[in-house]
């Protein structure tokens, strides 16, 4: 059992906790189907046994070392185009938590939405939007905590290898739910959008670094506020949506 | 709806069983009526800015009608159905995962609120709803193809 204790008014302040669960998003997802729920509302697991990617990629992980949690919320007032806002948040949310504990190290927002200790990425972001009335927003998050051992995956860290503590697994999510709340109330003020957005950039991972797409250099600009990520070379400029390309980031 | 698009609309008619096709779109409408063999459009109204390029359409297919098109009436209903628009750019899914079964298939009854696919953009994924109960006659676009804002997805016809 996971004690959490956000510092918030809504996210986090009603938890379901299951001890293994196939995937938090999909019973978030289910449960939301099915009745009325508060936003806010958390599930979260101490191993998932069919963590989810996007599209099926599966999440590796030890029972009980990481942060396996999904968040709903339910964002009003954004229309379609503006969608991108949930995943920059949550990004910033999530990258502000790892920074937290790993004060010394440089944490970026991979695009669109992975985060990285320097070039390992740490934490990993599904979200999914019920496009109904209310928009049900479902925000799955993984962080790897205190796994110390990737054997299949090398470019993968944990937020305790990147500091020197053995981290509390509750403390680290509750922070993390905090800080979504923070970065998702911005999106209710005027002019929130476009500062999630620009604050987005600012943590971009290889930003204004050259990364390979299709064996040719780009240079990476910056990210438009819906979302697409926009590269160049002196053949010019190019928007990027996500599985468009292969981007090879190193 | 371009001339192309009316063109094969009045295709369609001239060789299905259907007599007469209505279609009513927010700011267009077209109602085309088959009369012994002959095919023609009868009138195209409304916005008169959308109007323009529809007013040339009776010239090429009116005198079309072939024979040889066998009479397939799923094809004739497709058109005659409520659209589901994507409402953003991204990538059309029809099931929630690789190895799962499509949301719906064509001649599947839907209600409304139902899940019909996914929308991805940007690693979001959208699920897409119904808003209108029916029966599915037509599925626009191929799994996991690129849509465009508004672009329809699937027609469905009201039951």
């Amino acid at each position: 059992m996971l004690n959490l204790n956000p510092q918030s008014l809504f996210v986090g302040q009603s938890v379901i906790f299951v001890q293994e669960i196939d995937s938090t998003n999909e019973y978030l997802k289910n449960l939301a189907k099915q009745r009325n729920l508060t936003e806010g509302t958390v599930v979260v697991t101490e191993f998932q046994s069919k963590g989810k990617g996007q599209r099926g990629n599966t999440w590796q992980s030890e029972a009980g070392v990481n942060g396996l949690f999904s968040c709903l919320l339910q964002p009003k007032g954004l229309r379609p185009d503006q969608l991108s806002a949930i995943s920059f948040l949550v990004g910033l949310a999530v990258r502000a938590v790892v920074q937290k504990y790993a004060p010394d190290k440089v944490v970026t927002v991979k695009w669109p939405n992975d985060i990285m200790v320097e070039n390992k990425k740490v934490a990993g972001i599904l979200i999914e939007n019920m496009l109904g009335e209310p928009v049900n927003s479902i925000i799955g998050i993984g962080m790897n905590i205190n796994q110390k051992v990737f054997n299949l995956l090398p470019d993968a860290t944990s937020m305790s290898l990147e500091s020197t503590d053995k981290l509390d697994v509750a403390s680290v999510i509750s922070d993390c739910l905090t800080f979504v709340e923070k970065y998702y109330l911005l999106t209710k003020r005027d002019g929130g959008v476009k500062q999630l957005w620009e604050l987005y950039v600012s943590q971009l991972y290889k930003h204004e670094e050259t990364v390979q797409i299709n064996g040719e250099g780009f240079k990476v600009i910056g990210v438009k506020e819906t979302g697409e990520l926009i590269v160049s070379n002196k053949k010019g400029e190019r928007l990027l949506q996500h599985k468009e390309v292969d981007i090879q980031w190193n | 709806m371009d001339l192309k698009e009316i063109q094969s609309l009045v295709k369609l008619v001239s060789s299905s069983k259907v007599d007469h096709l209505e279609i009513d779109k927010n700011d267009f409408s077209i109602k085309i009526k088959k009369n012994s063999g002959k095919t023609e459009v009868l009138s195209v109204a409304q916005a008169p800015v959308m109007s323009a390029p529809a007013v040339t359409a009776p010239a090429a297919p009116a005198a079309a009608p072939e024979a040889s098109a066998s009479a397939e009436q799923p094809a004739a209903e497709t058109v005659s159905g409520t659209e589901i628009k994507s409402p953003m750019i991204g990538t059309f899914y029809r099931s929630p995962t690789p190895d799962k079964p499509y949301f719906v298939e064509v001649g599947d009854e839907v209600r409304v609120g139902q899940t019909i696919c996914i929308v991805e953009a940007m690693k979001l994924f959208n699920e897409i709803e119904s808003e209108v109960a029916g029966r599915v006659v037509k599925v626009c676009v191929d799994d996991a193809s690129p849509v465009e804002y508004d672009q329809p997805l699937f027609i469905v016809e009201p039951i």
